[in-house]
């Protein structure tokens, strides 16, 4: 990402953002490393704002670390959503169509093609 | 007259190889509205046909004969081939009408429980984040009442890196931002109308997949990298499946969509706004609007005659 347009995007967008850098790893984060881990330049104390609503809405957890907070994801301790949504959506007979989903399920020469794909065009 | 009703079931066939090639050389955008377009009048086309051709079959029945005040039998060609047209269009007509009925009582109902699955969750600019180590992703439109939102599992987030994840979250704002369900909707509902529709709807799930992958690609900045979040969301959920083994999701040998998309968008952008297989499918819709149309007026006339009103010639 080379536009440096942090601060012009809404800022749902970057708490998005930072809710996906956080969730995408696997321990607590201090808000310097949620700041490496996004794309957009932003300050460091922008993503510690952005943290500190995060967690006042309930979207992450965090503890006391050596300096300033630690976040982490919240855990869905039973993966009772999950399991449900599961089911909803992977009834292989009957398929949502509504739900526009990212990505669905390959062939195996499907999936021979995209390694070929993403490593020809790998930059 | 039975010919003329018979040409507006043909013409999806039509339609198919023409949307194929739509999505592959119009721009993603254009793509979704006019095959959505034409998918949606070829429907009501089949519809209305079916619809007319039940004519014959109900006058046949005396009380209906009587309340339509015909005075003698309507004769709209040789009468053993009229009306087992006629029963075969009703046979026709009931099949889409509860393939309709059953479709969207499922689709309502599973998207009631995704929603309330969804909305159980704290949200971020309306990112729900599923705490689930498969990869999986989707843009579940709001409603009157509720937002929009975009779902992702963790597996999804942690298969990507940082420019991916903001291409993902792109690609699902785009879907929802273009109100993308509706085009789906209207498809689906075409597709349970006449059997040759339901590939079409595939290739308008391809159009609007790609108008949102170019979005995603837009807003990164790069292609290759848009073209990278899908492939690897793609081997990811494929490699989560396999070691989860329960079931084989897809058959061998067929090829989905996700190669097709990741292919255009290691390819330079498209930007042809119009192309002969266009024209091609307006001739097609023209062709089934207008013979549904005469076919009516020819079975009006036919029935007027019987009606006494007009001459028999």
């Amino acid at each position: 990402m080379t536009d440096a347009v942090g601060e012009r995007r809404p800022a749902g967008e970057l708490e998005a953002s930072v809710l996906a850098a956080l969730c995408a790893a696997d321990q607590p984060q201090s808000a310097a490393d949620v700041r490496a881990a996004i794309p957009q330049e932003l300050a460091r104390t922008t993503v510690a704002t952005l943290l500190a609503r995060l967690h006042e809405k309930g979207a992450v957890g965090r503890s006391p670390g050596r300096r300033g907070f630690l976040y982490f994801a919240l855990e869905d301790s039973h993966g009772l959503t999950a399991q449900r949504m599961h089911r909803e959506l992977d009834q292989d007979d009957d398929r949502s169509t509504v739900l526009a989903r990212f990505v669905e399920g390959l062939s195996a020469a499907d999936e021979a093609e995209l390694k070929r794909l993403l490593e020809g065009g790998g930059r | 007259m039975i010919t003329l009703l018979l040409i507006p079931l043909l013409l999806p066939w039509a339609l198919a190889p023409l949307a194929r090639r739509t999505t592959q050389r119009v721009r993603p955008e254009i793509a979704l509205w006019t095959i959505t377009c034409a998918t949606t009048a070829l429907a009501v086309g089949v519809v209305a046909s079916l619809g007319v051709l039940l004519l014959p079959l109900a006058l046949a029945f005396p009380p209906a004969a009587a309340l339509a005040e015909l005075i003698r039998p309507l004769t709209a060609g040789p009468r053993p081939l009229v009306l087992g047209v006629s029963a075969l269009a009703v046979g026709a007509l009931f099949t889409a009408a509860v393939r309709v009925a059953h479709g969207t009582a499922s689709e309502v109902v599973r998207l009631r429980v995704v929603r309330r699955l969804v909305h159980g969750l704290p949200d971020a600019g309306g990112l729900c984040v599923l705490d689930d180590p498969r990869p999986d992703a989707f843009a579940l439109p709001g409603g009157p009442a509720r937002p929009d939102r975009i779902v992702v599992t963790t597996g999804m987030l942690r298969a990507l890196g940082p420019v991916e994840r903001e291409a993902l979250l792109a690609h699902e704002r785009a879907h929802l931002a273009a109100r993308h369900h509706l085009f789906l909707c209207l498809a689906q509902f075409a597709g349970w109308c006449h059997p040759a529709l339901t590939t079409v709807a595939d290739h308008v799930s391809f159009a609007a997949e790609r108008a949102a992958d170019e979005a995603a690609a837009r807003r990164c900045g790069d292609r290759g990298t848009a073209a990278q979040a899908v492939g690897r969301a793609a081997l990811a959920a494929k490699s989560a499946r396999d070691a989860a083994a329960t079931r084989t999701l897809t058959p061998g040998a067929a090829s989905g969509p996700v190669p097709a998309r990741v292919r255009a968008l290691l390819a330079p952008a498209p930007v042809r706004r119009v192309a002969p297989v266009l024209l091609a499918m307006l001739l097609v819709c023209t062709a089934a609007g207008a013979s549904s149309l005469a076919g009516a007026v020819r079975l009006h006339q036919d029935v007027e005659v019987a009606q006494g009103e007009a001459p028999a010639d």
